[in-house]
This record gives structure tokens, sequence and C-alpha cells, in this order.
């Protein structure tokens, strides 16, 4: 029995291993619970190829969930980074933004595995996510990136 | 048993069997008040997904045996 699965029905944080790194991932609450199920619902449309049902709302969806997962999990993080760069003499409104491009430039960098620890630690299953259909996934992520920083410019 | 205990299977049944949308947590809370009692909102927002779905499945298996006795 894996240790994992019931930390997860506890809704504990499970151990989740990005390139070289570890990281504990809490679930979300209900609250977030009618997000999840419209991209299960999208997902769940075409089961061969899942990730062509996500349009840009979907996958905006779930880069908002991946970011409240990661936030949740590390609640002072984005703090501690905020007051390290004040510190240093980096203007408040400054330090906002670059935690935030900092958090935003990780989920770009690993949305996969980052999505399957959503699912995963959610107790909903993984989505099966079709390799060949990430690229364009990909395109729709870089393209929110470029529309937030030219937002943020 | 009380009706209102044998109406929560229909009840969540209904909410999960439904699209989501905007009014599934005031019914997924109805159902759990009728059964756990009076639970403020915010503290209902706030249960764990897996935590929710746990006790939602035990919910269901409590009303399939209420309505399996009473055939």
């Amino acid at each position: 029995m894996d240790i994992e699965k019931l930390k997860s029905h506890l809704g504990k944080a499970r151990e989740y291993k990005i390139g070289k790194d570890t990281f504990y991932f809490k679930p979300l609450t209900v609250e977030y619970l009618p997000e999840m199920f419209s991209i299960i619902n999208k997902l769940s449309i075409n089961t061969e190829a899942p990730l062509s049902n996500l349009d840009k709302e979907s996958v905006s969806t779930l880069t908002n969930l991946v970011r409240v997962m990661i936030k949740k999990s590390y609640p002072n993080m984005e703090r501690d980074y905020i007051e390290k760069l004040t510190k240093e003499g980096v203007s408040e409104e400054e330090a906002k933004r670059e935690a935030q491009n900092t958090i935003d430039e990780f989920i770009f960098a690993n949305f996969f595995p980052l999505v399957t620890a959503l699912f995963e630690v959610n107790d909903l299953g993984a989505p099966k996510l079709e390799t060949s259909k990430m690229s364009s996934l990909r395109a729709h992520m870089e393209q929110l990136k470029k529309a937030k920083e030219a937002k943020n410019a | 048993m009380p009706e209102t205990k044998k109406s929560v299977n229909e009840i969540i049944t209904r909410a999960f069997a439904k699209k989501p949308r905007s009014d599934f947590l005031i019914q997924a809370h109805h159902a759990f008040m009728i059964n756990y009692g009076w639970i403020p909102l915010e503290e209902f927002k706030n249960l764990p997904i897996p935590t929710f779905l746990n006790l939602s499945e035990q919910l269901k298996k409590m009303a399939d045996e209420i309505n399996r006795k009473s055939r």
C-alpha cells in the first residue's frame, strides 16, 4: 500500500518530483470543484485525444487551478520572496510582479507534471495527456504568457 | 428514518449528474447539511476535494442502503 494514497484521502499534501526537486502539493478545496468538473467534462468529450477539447478558456482555467494548488501548498512562498526583494531595494509593486512572473514561468515550464499532480492530489484521476496534442496546448500557453507580459508592460 | 434523509441520494446524484453550474456548490452544501447538520458555508467551501468526494460516496452508500431496505 502506497502511503501517498492514504495522504490524498486525508486531504494532505502528496510528494511529487519535478526535475531533481521534491514538491508537496495539497488538494484544492470544494470551492474549486465546479471548475475542476468543467475541465474534466471537456477532457472526457473525446477520450482518444482529450487535450483537443481544451480551448483557450479551459487552458486558462487549468493554469489558474495549478496556480491555486501551488499557492495553497506553499502559502508563504510568494510573501517571503516579495519581502526578500523589497529588502534588496526593489519596489513592492515590482516585487509582486516579479513573484507572480516567477510562479507563472514555473507553471509554463512544468505544465504537464503539474496538471497530472493537480488531478491526482485531488483524487480525480490524471487525464490521459496525449503527447501529440501537447504542442498545440503549449502554443496556447505561450499566447497567454505573451498576453500577460504585454499587460504587465 | 426521516424522509429528508431518503432524498439525499437523489440530491447528490442530481448534483453530480448535471453539468457543472454555479449552483452546484449550493446543492452539495444543502445535501451535506441534511446529513451532518448546519455547516457554515465558508467551512464547507474549505473542505479538501478528496474529503468531500469520500463523504459524498459514503452518503450515497447510506442512501442506497436505506432505499434497498425500504423496498
